[in-house]
């Protein structure tokens, strides 16, 4: 028996429910960005769900990186299973992929076999044959990723009121937050030019027209801890502050918008036995008037 | 002798030939040395031409003192008389016999060994005597006056020949050299046959016996020694080539077989710093030996460059050199008109097509890629299938998915979709994941904008204008990104012609390759064109974003331009590549692959294609070419 016939065949069987050929099955899906993003996400046949992320593709604010674990139903891991054997993962593609892009990579295996699919998305049209399986795991994900073992994200606590044109200094807080069970250290946001802050005037425009990306600065940010340690420990569920001073010019009145990041690319994922975090975050927006 | 040695300053007191006779000459020589005594010395010798005792220690005196007369202080010297029991001649007693009235004399290294017997033992002689005469290595009769050898060397058409080395080989051994008129001479030769060697370089050698002629009325023995010129007479076949190709070099000569010559290459046009010389060997009186031409440099010294060099080729062996150099026309193989790549080519399913044109200017191969562009915005598709939502709307062409836009100041996330009436806010919970969402540009024809990816989708509403010629997004297409392309492409490999060795500083066959990059901004959407748009949304082959901070695309991108498909999985691969770091057609580190890096060598195949094609149109030579490291 081919490969291909023994994979399917187990598949096969973990889609009916059969609780060996189930514990034997496995399927990841791996999205990256070169030098960029590395998300992980694992189902065990027997439901088990785990993810890892080091930063949100779309640099979406307040997204939460870091290890993620859930259980899934039986019915969910057959339904995979099944969606699997349909997509015949092997025979898939090609998918136009971009340099540089956001590269898919799903692996499955059974019965000791496995199959891997390459799946680009510059064209969405192409995506079609395998929509099924993606917004499966798609789901998947999201509610993974709502249960953290141990994550980060970021909010930027920014005032908002009494802010002039020209030239101000204004005290912010970036504030990193653990939403997970386990406590975890982060190299120290103070140290190392780790955080930025961008901001940009954002234009009046009818809701008929699509505004331009917006022009954004960036602001300086002065810690307000001199010499801070190497790593800040963010406690299991809670959160660590972190003060700078940020310059901002503000050139003409109206409405501006604000965002914070933290990055941290230094090698390690742990300090001492401790799990260490490390990746991009980003706040959302905070909008703000310069009168 | 000593008349003959000791002089009154400027010439002997006998000037002629030493016979031993007590004659008129003598008699006039030893009167001229007393009065010039008596003058100069402070004696009070007897002027009458005699040689009585006063005279004679004057004259040994001075003969004394003549370097090479004398042994040198401390020599211990012994007498031991037993001549009568070693006759030379032996005779019966009371017979008179000059040979057994004779002194000899033994010099010894490091003392007499062994010590003579206080006294002669009687009849039967001195053992001694045996032993020294045994370990005689050089006599020398003092009866015999010694002789003189006159080399005089000629070449064959008798002009003198200087700086020959002369060596003797006999009784002594002797070397010399001929001077200015071809003469050597060697004096103070025992009698005796000689092994007479002559010989210089670039003639025949002299080798031959000869007897020097000794004694009281010898006269100088003569050796005229011809010497016979030797040749060499090159020629290179053929005698007109460019760099990298093989000639030989060819000669007649009779120098004898194994004679090394060094051929020495100098340009009659330029300079050519790194010509590097060549061997040959004589055999069987000739020279063929295959040559590359390499390392001829075309610089004419003020920025140009020469159409051709013309070498010359002397052999030289020790002092020998060659006359008439042979002469070879290496051409320059330095410019050559534009000529277009263009090829379709099918990679993983993917066509592409390549196009470039290539030219060669001053030795550099010059490639220029162009790109048509064209005015765009970019937008998102996001697919909302599991929100609900299926069908088309709003112009969108995909089921289920729905255009969206970004309101804020995050470009990666948009924050609004069209649901087909209204913009509205993504709804909660949307995940952005790898496939769920995407970047698409639009044109806009007339009065509405259209996407540029062919799949007929409309923008709802309109974009807010911008101008695509300003400073900032000029400087980042035409510097930034032209910039980058040049720098990643340019000056990593030249193509070398194959098999060619010119080391890489020469302009001979290299050419270094040179990338430019232009763009042609279109009114209208047609194909191939790229969509370039504000903002720093992800860029991919199509849609191109000023923005960006990965500013390496137009690079890779230009790379499919000069026939190269993508090296990461999922793009349009040739599985076929392998080696160099490619496995089946994948190598994330380079500038086709995932990481946008460097440029490898296969890369640069369709510009080795290029110069052969254009080179053999230019200059008729067809030759391959390959790239190597610059």
């Amino acid at each position: 028996m081919i490969e291909s016939e023994v994979f399917e065949a187990a598949l096969s069987k973990a889609a009916a429910g059969n609780d060996p050929a189930l514990q034997a099955f496995g399927i990841e899906r791996l999205t990256l960005v070169p030098q960029s993003v590395e998300e992980r996400l694992v189902i065990e046949g027997s439901g088990r769900a785990s993810m890892s992320t080091d930063r949100s593709l779309a640099d979406l604010g307040g997204y939460e990186i870091g290890e993620f674990r859930g259980a899934l139903d039986k019915k969910v891991v057959q339904e995979l299973a099944t969606l699997v054997l349909q997509m015949r993962l092997a025979k898939l593609g090609p998918f136009p992929a971009s340099p540089g892009g956001v590269q898919v990579r799903i692996s499955a295996v059974a019965g000791g076999a496995s199959q891997q699919a390459v799946i680009g998305t510059a064209d969405p049209a192409a995506l079609e044959v395998v929509r099924p399986l993606l917004s499966k795991l798609d789901a998947i994900a999201g509610e993974v990723h709502k249960r953290p073992v141990a994550s980060l994200a970021l909010t930027a606590d920014f005032p908002a009121e009494g802010i002039k044109v020209g030239k101000v200094s204004l005290r912010i807080a970036l504030v990193f937050r653990n939403g997970g069970s386990e406590g975890v250290y982060i190299s120290h946001p103070a140290a190392a030019s780790r955080c930025a802050l961008v901001y940009g005037f954002k234009e009046d425009l009818p809701p008929d027209v699509t505004p331009l990306p917006m022009e954004l600065q960036e602001a300086v940010l002065k810690p307000a801890l001199r010499d801070p340690p190497p790593y800040l420990y963010v406690p299991a569920g809670n959160e660590a502050a972190v003060g700078f001073e940020a310059t901002l010019l503000l050139e003409k009145p109206g409405k501006y918008l604000v965002r914070a990041s933290y990055t941290d690319a230094s090698p390690g994922s742990a300090v001492a036995g401790r799990r260490k975090l490390r990746g991009a975050v980003f706040s959302a927006d905070t909008a703000f008037k310069a009168s | 002798m000593m008349l003959a040695t000791v002089t009154d300053g400027s010439a002997p007191f006998y000037p002629g030939a030493v016979n031993g006779a007590l004659n008129g000459p003598t008699k006039d020589a030893v009167k001229s040395f007393q009065t010039w005594a008596n003058a100069n010395q402070g004696a009070s010798l007897k002027t009458n031409g005699l040689p009585d005792a006063d005279t004679r220690k004057a004259l040994i005196t001075l003969y004394m003192a003549q370097d090479e007369t004398s042994l040198p202080a401390g020599t211990e010297v012994q007498t031991h008389g037993c001549g009568e029991f070693h006759p030379d001649q032996p005779t019966g007693d009371s017979v008179s016999e000059p040979k057994n009235r004779r002194v000899e004399v033994f010099l010894f290294e490091g003392g007499i060994q062994p010590a003579p017997a206080k006294s002669c033992p009687g009849p039967k002689g001195c053992k001694e005597y045996a032993v020294w005469s045994d370990a005689t290595v050089e006599s020398v009769d003092l009866d015999d006056m010694p002789g003189t050898l006159v080399v005089t060397a000629t070449d064959d058409k008798g002009a003198t020949v200087d700086g020959a080395d002369v060596h003797l080989a006999g009784t002594v051994s002797a070397d010399g050299k001929t001077d200015g008129s071809g003469v050597a001479k060697i004096d103070t030769l025992p009698h005796g046959e000689y092994q007479l060697d002559v010989s210089k370089a670039g003639y025949r050698a002299f080798s031959g016996k000869i007897t020097v002629l000794t004694g009281a009325n010898a006269t100088d023995t003569p050796a005229p020694v011809t010497l016979t010129k030797l040749f060499v007479n090159l020629g290179f076949e053929p005698a007109k080539g460019s760099c990298g190709d093989k000639v030989r070099i060819k000669g007649t000569t009779d120098f004898p077989d194994g004679t090394e010559f060094v051929i020495h290459l100098k340009p009659r046009q330029g300079a050519s710093p790194n010509l590097s010389e060549l061997t040959a060997k004589a055999n069987g009186g000739k020279l063929d030996q295959e040559v590359e031409i390499k390392n001829v440099s075309f610089d004419n010294g003020s920025g140009g460059f020469l159409a051709q060099v013309e070498l010359e080729a002397t052999a030289r062996a020790g002092d020998f050199t060659s006359g008439t150099p042979a002469v070879l026309q290496v051409q320059a193989l330095s410019d050559a008109p534009a000529a277009d790549f263009d090829a379709h080519r099918t990679w993983s399913g993917f066509t592409n097509h390549s196009h470039f044109k290539q030219r060669i200017e001053s030795f550099v191969n010059k490639v220029d890629v162009r790109f048509d562009i064209i005015k765009a915005w970019g937008g998102y598709w996001v697919d909302l299938t599991s929100f609900g939502v299926t069908g088309t709307a709003g112009g969108c062409p995909w089921a289920g998915r729905r255009w969206a836009r970004v309101t804020g100041a995050n470009d990666m996330a948009p924050d609004q979709y069209y649901d087909g009436s209204n913009w509205v806010a993504m709804p909660a919970g949307f995940s952005y994941t790898g496939t769920n969402y995407g970047a698409i540009a639009f044109w806009k024809h007339g009065t509405k904008f259209e996407s540029t990816d062919g799949s007929g989708g409309t923008w709802p509403g309109a974009f807010a204008d911008y101008d695509f010629n300003s400073a900032k997004y000029t400087t980042v297409r035409n510097t930034t990104w032209v910039n980058v392309t040049h720098d990643v492409w340019s000056r990593k490999f030249d193509l070398r012609r194959k098999d060619c060795h010119s080391e890489p500083k020469n302009k001979c066959c290299r050419y270094p390759l040179e990338v430019s990059l232009a763009f042609n901004t279109v009114a209208s959407l047609v194909a191939e064109v790229i969509a370039v748009c504000p903002g720093k949304l992800r860029s991919n082959a199509a849609n191109w974003f000023m923005d960006e901070p990965r500013v390496r695309v137009a690079a890779h991108e230009s790379g499919h331009h000069m026939d190269n498909p993508d090296e990461y999985a999922g793009g349009a691969v040739d599985p076929a590549l392998n080696g160099d770091g490619a496995v089946n057609g994948i190598d994330a580190d380079c500038i086709m692959g995932q990481n946008l890096t460097d440029v490898k060598k296969r890369h640069c195949h369709a510009f080795a294609e290029m110069v052969q094609k254009l080179i053999k149109a230019k200059y008729g030579r067809d030759s391959i070419y390959e790239a190597v490291p610059s």
